[in-house]
């Protein structure tokens, strides 16, 4: 295990909802997740609908509790009082008793979160600021906008400086400006040695602030580690080279497929690197090899230029997060994703220092 | 506890911002501003209402017999200045004819008398009893006010005809609505009125408004508390804090409790400072129906919460809370018909043991007798529908026998209807009841001397009839089963021609309340016997005490036979009066006079007060007492605290202290006799179960459980136990009653020596509903800490 602090740490964890008695059939939300967030990291949960992302977090908050397996926050069970003191949560749907004013559900969530008078006092004018709500804090919440109600939630999460905040959709709601904003408060809080578990639809929003996301479905995580590692591990990167033989562009008939195989086979190897080689309609040869290695792409043009094959084009495709997610999720048969041996693209986790930058 | 005491305090916050909560303290403010302006004003008790007379017949029976009487007599002179319709029908009365004359008609007649003085005469009156108020009045002459003037006209009427009026005070409340009388003239005395307003007014007030209105209105705002506090958005970030969902749970079932708490305390303090300010009662107990009220509304709430937790939704709660209620009302109207014609008719009320056999009188009119080897109760004749049946205490005679009587619908009306027969209880006639001497009219008890007279105190008269007269009236019938069968049902309508045959002077007397046929005044006419009264007669029999409404008086038998047959009045000492029940009881050879709320005097038989007895460390200041007897050969005395508690006061010779020892093992005790033939003390408690006290040793010697039978065992098998899982909402009333008065019991009008009490059902209703509440939380913190949300 990696010496960086471990913040959440869940392994084998299952859940199963029981049906009702004499109707409905028991519901396994979650079958076995293992996966671990460290100190200092923005982490990102990612699925489709039903994938079990809101029962992990529930069960993290103590919400719902475990069938099997082990979830734990700061070494402490999940759920557990001295866990959740050390955890800021703003859920998806935030719902505040419509009596308050924002400055009054500070008040009673600071309270809630075992903070004294003075200390709720000193922190929650600098809160509403910092989540643009100074001004409007003595209005009833029942005025407020889905937005603003957004930035309450954020405020009461931050108010007891937590170490873990678990953030479900925080942005939802929130305009342009008000996401840019929430992406720069979590990339400093990161800064600030704070963990984030981010839970959020929005792929894009997800890539620019996590450092590792774990994809979910049908229970199961699919893929887990830094995105560049899931979006290289999940296919690498394509290389298309398109080749003939002579400058005028037809097609040398001594080039064959097998020969520009063989010429290959010895840089990419047969096994380890994929490679197809296309008779393309307008006499010329496509190869496509997908590999992150650039030395050997290097090394292919060169062999490929030796034998005098003239490089018609070059052209590399990265796939991105969203390719990586569909993928990862299309597979209907979560058992084979649990299973090491089957896993594919399955990412096994690790720590940040052990991922490579692309 | 700051997490939770913010949940609570958020509660608070809550409840204010609900609009029905504005609604509802617009409503009390409303309320409380429409009864401030009630007020009182203090008069002397003048006037004269149909419910001042104890005992209309005799009022009628001296008018009529005086109205003519050629020697001026006090009721003559009031009877003659009636109005001229009411002499019309005086007369006819003394005529014989049967004329009804409406006791209000007479009592608006008797208050016209106030404003006029022709009728009175000094000398006519100077035989009259005249208490000190009269006397005073009388004395302050002529610089008197006009109100004093027709006070001491009233009391004149009253000391013309003696044991005609109810006890009253001399000052009276009116009440008043922003400074003007009543339309309705409304006078009580001070004591009444602060019964009626704590028993009965605040306590109705507070059942409608605060345990009905408020209660429904409490569960319709708070009926969503628990379900919004589920909501996913709300519970989600509320688990997420560091709290215990317990807690979390408990503290919003207490943060439920604040609507009502917030209305029922503006209801009750201003309810408060204006029986205070207003009626200048300030009865801070009044104030400990706030935390009464919230517990009401916590058993409604606890049903509504844990609903509302499982189903998440207001308005399943809301119906179930109401299905609840209605449960519960049904149970407690169960259980209150059970308690009325059930367990309450069998209730003892008084008894008497002749060898080894145990007669009592129960509540519902019924004369029965113990039969220990079948551990049952054999009634010893038919019960009257409806237990409108007064049954006089029974007593035993020296020779075995026992003496009752059974009153037809004397249980609302001292008088009864028709003629009351004694009714004689022999060993002989297997304790079948057999009619015997007439009693007189409105007789409330009786009492034996050592030479086998029996002695008979109605409203108004004391008067005794010797052992030779009491005998059994032979019917003729030969089969001795159907004899006794007929005999206590004999119709007294069929008696009605005999009675109208006898001499118009008997049938007055009569109406007057004097039997002719055996029983003789025993106390001479300026006797008072006013309630509160009690008699002791002494262990030779040849003494009589008496204490009435404030008087103690020695009578003795007379050497001498006198034309009237009255004892001999050796001494007569005035008290200090009061309206409390008192209990006069020989002990060792001294007497000693038992009130309420106040320590036991002693004095000797020459009713000479002994202030040098004291009672060792027992506080008789809050000691409220419910009958008292002599036993022991009268060395001892044995009182029953109208809680049901008995305690045995014993004197020792040469010794000033009297020693006070509670006699343990028993409760809930309803009446006492002592049995002198085996020296035991019988106690009836627990409606009909007995047991024999060894008083030397101040130990059970005998318990008898009787087998219950029919609806009773339905009453304890079916009705008690669904009383006991079902919270008694409807019983809190009773324990409102009980802190606002300050008193566990209630005393209903006297007849006899002791009021009937009614003890209220305090800690009962308090237990049921404090479990009910506590199972409800419990199933609600267990599914709430365990469910998955």
């Amino acid at each position: 295990m990696s010496a960086i602090e471990s913040v959440i740490s869940i392994d084998r964890l299952v859940k199963t909802y029981r049906g009702r008695f004499l109707s409905g059939r028991a519901i396994n939300a979650l079958s076995g997740v293992t996966l671990d967030a460290f100190r200092g990291e923005v982490f990102g949960l990612l699925g489709p609908n039903g994938a079990g992302k809101t029962t992990l977090i529930k069960i993290l908050l103590g919400v719902v509790r475990a069938s099997s397996g082990r979830a734990n926050l700061f070494d402490q069970p999940a759920g557990s009082i001295l866990a959740r003191r050390r955890v800021g949560y703003l859920p998806e749907s935030l719902r505040i008793d419509r009596h308050h004013t924002a400055r009054t559900a500070l008040r009673y969530y600071g309270q809630m979160s075992r903070l004294s008078s003075s200390e709720i006092a000193l922190k929650i004018d600098p809160l509403l600021e910092l989540v643009g709500l100074q001004g409007r804090d003595r209005e009833p919440v029942r005025r407020f906008s889905k937005g603003m109600y957004q930035r309450l939630g954020l405020a009461q999460a931050l108010l007891h400086d937590p170490d873990l905040l678990i953030l479900d959709e925080p942005t939802d709601g929130l305009d342009p400006v008000g996401r840019s904003e929430v992406r720069r408060l979590l990339l400093e809080l990161k800064s600030r040695g704070k963990t984030i578990f981010l839970n959020s639809h929005i792929l894009q929003e997800v890539e620019l602030v996590c450092d590792r996301v774990a994809i979910m479905s049908y229970g199961t995580v699919r893929g887990i580690g830094r995105i560049s590692d899931l979006t290289g591990n999940a296919g690498g990167r394509e290389a298309f080279l398109d080749v003939s033989s002579n400058a005028s562009g037809l097609v040398n008939p001594v080039v064959s497929e097998a020969t520009l195989r063989q010429m290959l086979a010895p840089i990419f190897g047969m096994e380890g690197a994929k490679m197809n080689i296309l008779a393309m309609p307008e006499s010329f040869w496509r190869i496509r090899i997908v590999s992150d290695d650039q030395l050997k792409l290097d090394a292919a043009i060169d062999v490929l230029r030796k034998a005098g094959i003239s490089i018609l084009g070059l052209r590399t495709n990265r796939r991105s997060l969203e390719d990586v997610f569909l993928s990862l999720v299309a597979s209907p048969d979560p058992l084979n994703a649990l299973d090491p041996a089957n896993t594919g693209d399955l990412i096994q986790p690790e720590s940040p220092e052990q991922g490579v930058e692309p | 506890m700051g997490p939770y005491l913010a949940v609570v305090s958020d509660s608070f916050r809550a409840a204010f911002s609900s609009r029905i909560l504005w609604v509802a303290i617009a409503a009390i403010y409303v309320f409380l501003f429409a009864v401030a302006p009630i007020g009182y004003r203090e008069v002397m008790t003048t006037t004269i209402r149909w419910f001042d007379f104890s005992n209309g017949t005799r009022m009628k029976a001296m008018l009529a017999q005086d109205i003519d009487q050629s020697k001026p007599t006090p009721a003559g002179q009031i009877a003659r200045a009636l109005p001229e319709e009411i002499r019309a029908n005086l007369r006819k009365v003394a005529e014989g004819e049967e004329i009804r004359i409406r006791l209000d008609l007479l009592a608006d007649a008797l208050t016209g008398l106030l404003e006029r003085e022709d009728w009175y005469d000094a000398t006519v009156w100077k035989n009259t009893t005249r208490l000190r108020e009269l006397r005073e009045l009388e004395a302050a002459g002529s610089t008197i006010d006009a109100e004093s003037r027709r006070r001491l006209a009233r009391l004149r009427i009253e000391s013309a005809l003696p044991g005609v009026f109810e006890s009253r005070g001399a000052r009276s409340i009116a009440l008043t609505y922003a400074g003007f009388d009543f339309p309705a003239v409304f006078q009580i005395a001070p004591d009444q009125f602060k019964l009626l307003l704590n028993h009965f007014v605040l306590r109705i007030i507070i059942d409608w408004v605060l345990g009905f209105v408020m209660i429904f209105l409490g569960i319709l705002v708070t009926a969503s508390i628990v379900p919004d506090m589920l909501q996913p958005g709300s519970l989600h970030l509320l688990l997420s804090k560091p709290i215990s969902r317990t807690l979390l749970f408990l503290a919003k079932f207490v943060g439920g409790c604040a609507f009502v708490l917030v209305c029922v305390t503006q209801l009750i303090v201003g309810l408060w400072l204006i029986c205070g300010w207003r009626l200048d009662i300030w009865n801070p107990r009044l104030l400990l129906c706030i935390p009464v009220c919230v517990f009401l509304f916590a058993v409604f709430y606890s049903v509504s919460a844990v609903a509302g937790l499982r189903w998440r939704s207001p308005i399943l709660a809301i119906g179930l809370a109401n299905a609840f209620g209605a449960l519960c009302l049904i149970v407690g109207v169960a259980g209150g018909v059970s308690d009325g014609f059930i367990t309450q008719p069998d209730r003892i009320e008084s008894m008497a043991v002749s060898g080894d056999t145990i007669v009592t009188a129960t509540r519902g009119g019924a004369l029965k007798r113990f039969e220990p080897t079948q551990k049952s109760w054999t009634s010893l004749f038919p019960e009257a529908p409806g237990g409108g049946d007064r049954i006089l205490p029974p007593v035993a005679l020296p020779d075995g026998r026992i003496a009752t009587a059974r009153v037809r619908s004397g249980r609302m009306n001292v008088f009864g209807s028709g003629a009351t027969a004694t009714l004689l209880l022999d060993q002989k006639d297997d304790w079948l009841p057999t009619p015997s001497i007439e009693l007189p009219t409105s007789t409330a008890q009786l009492f034996t001397t050592p030479q086998g007279e029996l002695i008979a105190l109605n409203s108004s008269e004391l008067m005794v009839a010797d052992a030779a007269a009491i005998k059994i009236i032979d019917s003729g019938a030969s089969d001795r089963s159907d004899k006794a069968a007929l005999k206590v049902d004999h119709n007294p309508d069929t008696e009605t021609t005999e009675k109208t045959s006898k001499p118009l002077f008997s049938k007055l007397l009569k109406m007057m309340g004097v039997a002719s046929d055996s029983f003789r005044p025993l106390a001479p006419a300026q006797i008072s016997l006013v309630s509160p009264r009690s008699i002791a007669i002494a262990a030779d029999g040849n003494s009589i005490f008496i204490y009435a409404s404030g008087n103690l008086v020695r009578l003795d038998r007379p050497t001498k036979p006198n034309e009237s047959g009255s004892w001999t009045l050796i001494k007569s000492v005035i008290l200090e009066s009061g309206n409390e029940p008192a209990f006069l009881r020989l002990i060792g050879d001294e007497l000693i006079l038992m009130r309420s709320e106040s320590t036991p005097e002693f004095y000797s038989l020459t009713l000479e007060k002994n202030t040098t007895r004291g009672f060792d460390g027992f506080d008789f200041s809050k000691f409220k007492i419910g009958s008292a007897i002599s036993c022991d050969g009268f060395n001892s005395v044995v009182v029953v605290s109208i809680d049901g508690l008995a305690f045995l006061l014993q004197t020792t010779k040469g010794s000033s202290g009297v020693a006070v020892s509670p006699i343990g093992g028993v409760s809930d005790i309803d009446a006492l006799t002592w049995d002198k033939g085996q020296s035991r003390l019988w106690l009836s408690h627990h409606v009909d179960q007995l047991a024999a006290i060894d008083i030397a040793k101040n130990e059970i010697v005998t318990r008898y459980s009787p087998r219950l039978t029919g609806w009773r065992l339905v009453d304890r098998y079916v009705v008690t136990p669904l009383r006991t899982l079902t919270p008694q909402t409807g019983e809190l009333s009773e324990t409102i009653a009980a802190i606002v008065s300050g008193q566990s019991t209630i005393e209903l009008p006297m007849i006899a020596e002791a009021p009937p009490i009614e003890r209220y059902n305090v800690w009962r209703p308090v237990l049921t509903c404090a479990a009910f509440i506590t199972m409800m939380l419990t199933i609600g913190c267990v599914y709430f800490s365990r469910a998955d949300f």
